[in-house]
């Protein structure tokens, strides 16, 4: 008597079809899986055995072998808990065969026969969808798997309910909260600081990495918390994408369903795995859970050079592409880079209050452990420093209200996608060009440099809504380029 | 090697005389170049942490030195040293450094090529021997040889504490004056200086001040070319970050920003490395 039970398994953030084969055979009792499972996967036996007697099925005494097809792929995890138990419950005569045709089942189950979420279910719900088949899974899911557009989720609380045939399906329905995500940290709060928080509203504009120079307690924490705050919230399919990486990664995906955007501040005692991704099986990064949000890397120069020099390439793609012997898994990573590092290694190089006691050889070898590369990704340099406390008490209400700052945001952001996409030199006004000559003359700007100086005046004149770049954004653009340079 | 290398005993009919006067003289004199630049000059010291105020000050006075025909002594190091010896090189004047190494070693690194230049045309002398590694205490003992072969020594700006007053110190001991460049009120890179005013160095505020000591033609001062922009006026005084500058000329933050960046274009302004502005 054979059975077969669809289902799906990870590999990076999509869910691959998998179909649980059963043979209940006479002969002496044995309970074999094979098909390439790993540790995981084995002890499924084990549960499964126990879930079906706990609920009152039985568990055939008779030789049952469970083949995970395709074989040669490796298979990870406790979702195949579900599948096996009804695989073998369909092979038995237990539960009608037909009742599984069109049924892709994922779930762990537990030793009374409950069935508990897995990690990535939303990768699950996302391949079940695409392939027009209903998703068996833990009625807990039911909630988050709504977000996803046609799909029909039938889930159970245990093991218990197979035996009155299949739960009807849940009709999808939007989980997604429409009051306006809270950010983190508002720049309204936020004294002092001006020029920081206008780096910031043109950081967020145009979506540009930016590194926050200052010695300790200046506030660099704090400001790469508001810039997060200053994107708009994740759309609709932003917030999908986002929610599917934390839904692989085990973690939490309702805040990004939320529509908040990701903020990740990675400790720099994070390995390269770690922040890009890796394992096995291969789990994403900070990188990749910072999709579509910010990813913060405070004391970048502490941070390990592998682990640095790991980011360059997903900067530039988007995307992290991990190759292993068993094959390449990639992973989303759209980041939005804030890093921040002090000035030297004892932190007040430039303090007007303290001395720096760095020699001019230390500070060059703090600056040289982040390497030219990655600061080449840097469009936006800030210096960051102490404000006045009396400015902190007084808390002057210079800077225009957050909602202000960021409906300007989401509005150049709107006008830099409609805008013609010509390129930037043909945008750059004679006399802005002109200018940005001089500068380049006076203040030693390398041709890097000098992109990057237009490449931020172009999101300032989005910022006005200005197609031509002209004198007065590159000369704002000029006092956020980098030091290294000057 | 083509360089010339040359031995000093204290006693040598070629021993700079100056220096030998001085209560302590180095016994021996190592060296490479000529020996016979080794003449009385003005001594011009100062912070290696310079601003460009700084560094533009040593330019203006030690390159006119240098153009009126004395000799520029300095340390080599970096900051205003090396402005020193490269507005003298400039000038077309004559200029030698006093290292606290040996004279072969080329210390400290990013001075390597002026090094080699004044090796080559000028002269690099020490009271180390070839091939000796500098030590933190070699430089303070360096100071009074600079001191020694000076008639006076020029401190263009100083913070507090700062190694430059060990080189005023040696001045004194050996009665040389000691003349100083003024600076801000506000800002640390001049405490410094201003305080060796106040001891009473030498204040030097134009070319003809530092002329008519040196017993020169006074050449007329050039008045200040400040414009009448009043973020240049605010600069002139003191550097200052943008926000600090927004707050004081009581204007927003952008449009400061953007005037800063025009000025700086202009080449009116520069940026320094912590975030403030000054006037070039």
């Amino acid at each position: 008597m054979q059975a077969t039970v669809a289902t799906t398994t990870l590999t990076g953030v999509e869910a691959i079809a998998v179909e649980v084969q059963a043979d209940v055979s006479p002969g002496l009792p044995v309970f074999g899986i094979v098909g390439l499972a790993d540790t995981a996967v084995q002890e499924a036996r084990d549960r499964v055995r126990a879930a079906l007697r706990s609920v009152g099925f039985d568990f055939p005494n008779a030789r049952v072998i469970v083949n995970l097809a395709p074989a040669p792929l490796r298979k990870h995890g406790t979702g195949f808990d579900l599948p096996i138990a009804l695989a073998v419950l369909a092979a038995t005569g237990q539960v009608p065969r037909a009742a599984l045709d069109d049924v892709t089942a994922v779930g762990e189950l537990g030793l009374d026969g409950s069935v508990r979420e897995i990690p990535g279910m939303l990768a699950h719900a996302i391949s079940a969808a695409r392939a027009d088949r209903d998703l068996l899974g833990p009625f807990s899911a039911g909630r988050m798997v709504g977000v996803v557009p046609q799909l029909r989720y039938r889930g159970i609380e245990s093991l218990a309910r197979m035996k009155g045939g299949l739960p009807a399906t849940a009709s999808p329905k939007a989980s997604r909260v429409q009051t306006p995500a809270i950010p983190i940290l508002d720049v309204a709060d936020i004294a002092g600081h001006e020029s920081a928080k206008r780096g910031l509203e043109i950081a967020a504009a145009g979506r540009h990495n930016l590194l926050l120079v200052g010695p300790p307690g200046s506030g660099k924490s704090m400001l790469a918390r508001a810039l997060c705050g200053l994107l708009p919230p994740l759309t609709e399919a932003e917030s999908l994408e986002s929610a599917l990486v934390h839904s692989v990664a085990g973690l939490d995906p309702r805040q990004c369903l939320d529509g908040i955007r990701p903020f990740r501040a990675p400790h720099h005692s994070c390995s390269v795995a770690g922040l890009v991704g890796g394992g096995t099986p291969p789990r994403p990064g900070e990188m990749s859970l910072a999709h579509n949000g910010v990813l913060f890397l405070d004391e970048l120069p502490e941070f390990g050079p592998a682990s640095l020099q790991a980011l360059r390439q997903p900067i530039e793609e988007g995307v992290i592409t991990l190759v292993r012997a068993h094959g390449a898994v990639r992973y989303p990573a759209r980041v939005t880079l804030a890093a921040a590092m002090n000035p030297c290694p004892c932190g007040y190089a430039g303090d007007p209050q303290r001395e720096c006691r760095c020699t001019d050889g230390a500070v060059a070898r703090y600056s040289a452990r982040v390497g030219g590369p990655l600061y080449d990704r840097m469009d936006l340099t800030l210096r960051i420093d102490r404000v006045d406390p009396a400015l902190i008490i007084d808390d002057a209400p210079v800077t225009p209200m957050s909602e202000t700052v960021r409906s300007r945001i989401t509005t150049a952001h709107a006008f830099a996608g409609t805008r013609h996409p010509c390129s930037m030199r043909s945008q750059l006004q004679p006399d802005a060009r002109a200018l940005l000559e001089d500068a380049a003359r006076h203040a030693n700007l390398s041709g890097r440099a000098v992109t990057r100086v237009v490449r931020v005046a172009r999101t300032i004149a989005d910022l006005e809504q200005s197609v031509p770049i002209v004198v007065s954004h590159v000369a704002e653009a000029l006092g956020y380029r980098s030091w290294d340079t000057a | 090697m083509s360089e010339h290398r040359f031995t000093l005993r204290l006693g040598d009919q070629r021993y700079p005389a100056q220096l030998a006067e001085t209560p302590d003289p180095p016994r021996i004199l190592y060296g490479i170049g000529d020996p016979s630049a080794l003449v009385e000059g003005l001594g011009v010291v100062g912070a290696r942490r310079a601003t460009p105020y700084g560094l533009r000050c040593t330019r203006l006075f030690a390159g006119w030195a240098a153009a009126h025909g004395i000799s520029i002594i300095s340390g080599a190091a970096i900051g205003c040293d090396r402005e020193a010896h490269l507005a003298a090189l400039d000038a077309g004047g004559d200029t030698l450094a006093v290292l606290g190494c040996g004279p072969d070693i080329d210390y400290p690194r990013r001075s390597a090529s002026l090094l080699a230049e004044l090796r080559r045309c000028h002269v690099v002398i020490s009271e180390c021997p070839f091939g000796q590694q500098p030590t933190r205490w070699s430089f303070v003992r360096r100071n009074r040889i600079i001191a020694g072969l000076a008639r006076a020594v020029l401190v263009v700006e100083a913070g507090l504490p700062s190694g430059t007053f060990s080189t005023a110190d040696a001045a004194l001991d050996a009665g040389r004056d000691v003349l100083a460049v003024p600076g801000s009120v506000l800002s640390p890179e001049s405490r410094g200086s201003n305080r060796l005013i106040r001891q009473g160095a030498i204040p030097i505020t134009d070319v003809g001040e530092l002329a008519q000591y040196l017993g020169l033609e006074g050449a007329t001062p050039a008045p200040g070319d400040v414009a009448a922009d009043d973020t240049l006026r605010a600069l002139v005084a003191d550097p200052m970050r943008p926000d600090d500058l927004a707050r004081a000329l009581g204007i927003d933050i952008v449009h400061t920003a953007r005037t800063l960046g025009a000025l700086e274009a202009a080449g009116h302004v520069v940026r320094y490395a912590d975030g403030r502005y000054g006037v070039r």
